[in-house]
């Protein structure tokens, strides 16, 4: 049975998340949303840490990927070049690959399904989501013609590419499948 | 990549909701875990 303390750990996981995919459509454009998605996606982190919090080494892994992630970032906003993008998400990929396998196994594993079994399983469910938008990210780098799109796929602005790309995994994700985003 | 991750997400949701479902009937049917 866990702490007390870690019984709502993965609400406060879903809770970021969520904000984070409701709030930056809105500030994308704004003068300092850059700055504010920033804020909130490393609200994720410290929350994704922070589930992971129970157990030490899994912690500590996450806490090492985390910096590199905030790194891989810092390198992207301060150049913005095609090399810094592709660490920059690579890390991103990787951090969230971690979080989703680890915060996996405690849903899967063993014992009474609890609240917070089913927080800890929708935060996998949205991870896999936003993993999939930086490996589409990757991909539209390496390969600029993989997606048809009614509306071009901003290839220059990275946070339009990033809101674009977001929207076309969930798309896919849950096999909505809307058609105005192809890949090719 | 894109098959893959629609593939995934219909899995994910079969597998998760066959697995919690599992538990709490395991678990719901045991005297021991009421406590």
């Amino acid at each position: 049975m866990p702490a007390r303390e870690y019984r709502w750990r993965h609400l406060a996981l879903l809770i970021s998340i969520l904000l984070l995919f409701v709030v930056a459509p809105f500030v994308a454009h704004l003068h300092d949303g850059i700055l504010v998605m920033n804020v909130i996606s490393a609200a994720v982190l410290v929350a994704g840490s922070y589930a992971l919090s129970e157990r030490k080494h899994l912690f500590a892994i996450a806490i090492v990927l985390s910096a590199i992630t905030i790194i891989g970032t810092g390198l992207l906003l301060a150049f913005r070049q095609p090399w810094a993008l592709l660490i920059s998400h690579s890390s991103v990929v990787v951090l969230v690959a971690f979080f989703s396998v680890t915060i996996l196994s405690y849903v899967l594993g063993s014992g009474r399904v609890t609240s917070d079994k089913i927080f800890a399983a929708i935060c996998v469910y949205m991870l896999l989501g936003y993993g999939w938008t930086f490996v589409y990210s990757i991909l539209l780098e390496l390969e600029p013609q993989s997606f048809i799109a009614t509306n071009e796929v901003a290839r220059n602005d990275y946070v339009d590419r990033i809101l674009q790309l977001r929207y076309f995994s969930f798309m896919t994700l849950t096999t909505v499948g809307y058609g105005d985003i192809v890949p090719r | 990549m894109t098959i893959l991750e629609a593939v995934m997400g219909q899995f994910y949701l079969v597998a998760l909701v066959g697995r919690l479902v599992g538990l709490h009937i395991v678990h719901g049917s045991d005297p021991r875990s009421r406590a």
